[in-house]
């Protein structure tokens, strides 16, 4: 009779003790779900491809067709007018659409094409400026050059982010480019030899050239 | 058994004695002050390596205003998987004083790539990239004379701070990778 009292209770506190470690550890995982302040501003992002417009709800982006080129070439106004530039790599020309929804969008903030684990920022010296902010409605045609090396070709995905003052709280979209490792493949084979810079406006002040930078200091 | 005690703790106090004998004349635990890197030597920060190669003053003239600018050449690669800003890695993790006088260059640094100069600044680095590069400060109109600059190469954490809590590269601790003393040859 006593053995099995004593049993009994060596059970309980097996359970408490067994109960309690299961209790830490889901206290553990819910407190790892928490976001930190920086998680909660990141940028809202709205995901799609290159067939179809996609729509970032504070500006929609319609990405056409991409060409490669083993080199562009400048025209216009620029300083360095009829200059060759060869790539290191190939150089990606991504014509895109982009369009503000209901309110005017005073800058892009981030311009990346992701591609073999990579995030490459456009070749700003290279990018036409451009108007200095995107009205509701009125559809701003741009051209994005970046330059990639081939190694890094791989499941290219452009991201926009535009909307804030800096990138917290603004609409981002992704945009897979859709193009697989035989298609780039043959792009590359393909690519042309030249392609012109488009030189739209002579504008100093370019609104997707060049990111903001916004320094709040420590 | 008393002798045999006696002998390991002489042993270890010798150990002991001998390794603080040689922390201390290494310069013990502080950081030492660090020589200056030649030119063509390396300094590395978890965001960028850097080998400055040598240093040059130019004349610029745009609108017809000439400007001197100080201009380091060498090679600069990229650590990171994401594009960084070249604004960045000029004015938080790069500190360049003007020497004789210590005077502090003007603020807007650019930095061009060897391969396409005529293009202009570049204002983003390419991840992953390593490239022949030219940095570029302007001398203040004050500054007369210029002829050697310090160089230093902050480290570089990957982090939010206090009042900015996005994520950024930046030099926390205000701490050093390293530094270049180069002289610098006139046009």
């Amino acid at each position: 009779m006593a053995e099995s009292t004593r049993r009994g209770r060596g059970l309980r506190i097996l359970v408490t003790v067994l109960g309690s470690v299961v209790l830490l550890v889901l206290i553990g995982l819910a407190r790892g779900l928490t976001l930190s302040s920086a998680e909660q501003t990141e940028p809202i992002s709205y995901t799609g491809t290159a067939a179809e417009e996609v729509d970032a709800v504070r500006f929609t982006m319609d990405v056409g067709e991409v060409r490669f080129a083993d080199a562009l070439r400048t025209t216009g106004l620029r300083a360095d007018d009829g200059q060759r530039y060869e790539a290191n790599g190939v150089w990606l020309v991504v014509p895109v659409t982009l369009t503000a929804t209901t309110e005017p969008l005073a800058t892009v903030h981030t311009v990346r094409l992701e591609s073999g684990g990579h995030a490459y920022g456009l070749a700003a010296e290279m990018q036409p400026s451009s108007p200095p902010r995107l009205d509701p409605g009125i559809p701003e045609q741009q051209t994005f050059y970046f330059e990639i090396p081939e190694e890094h070709l791989d499941d290219p995905t452009l991201r926009v982010i535009a909307g804030g003052f800096d990138a917290r709280l603004s609409a981002e979209a992704v945009v897979d480019l859709q193009l697989d490792e035989q298609q780039l493949a043959n792009r590359v084979a393909e690519a042309a030899d030249e392609i012109e810079v488009e030189d739209t406006d002579t504008s100093p002040d370019g609104g997707v050239a060049e990111d903001q930078e916004v320094d709040a200091g420590a | 058994m008393p002798v045999r005690i006696v002998v390991a703790s002489a042993v270890f106090l010798t150990l002991v004695g001998v390794l603080c004998g040689g922390i201390w004349a290494q310069g013990g635990f502080a950081a030492g002050e660090r020589l200056p890197a030649e030119p063509g030597e390396s300094i590395d920060n978890d965001l960028f390596t850097l080998t400055a190669h040598e240093a040059t003053l130019e004349h610029e003239e745009s609108f017809g205003r000439v400007r001197q600018q100080v201009v380091v050449h060498g090679e600069l690669a990229l650590h990171d998987d994401e594009a960084v800003r070249s604004s960045t890695i000029l004015n938080s993790l790069l500190d360049l004083e003007l020497l004789p006088g210590g005077h502090a260059p003007d603020p807007s640094a650019e930095l061009l790539l060897e391969r396409r100069v005529e293009a202009g600044a570049v204002s983003l680095v390419q991840p992953r990239s390593t490239e022949d590069v030219r940095l570029v400060w302007y001398v203040p109109e004050e500054v007369e004379t210029v002829d050697e600059i310090r160089l230093v190469v902050q480290d570089a954490e990957y982090g939010a701070g206090f009042i900015d809590d996005q994520k950024r590269w930046w030099n926390p601790d205000d701490t050093a990778a390293g530094q270049y003393v180069l002289p610098v040859a006139g046009e």
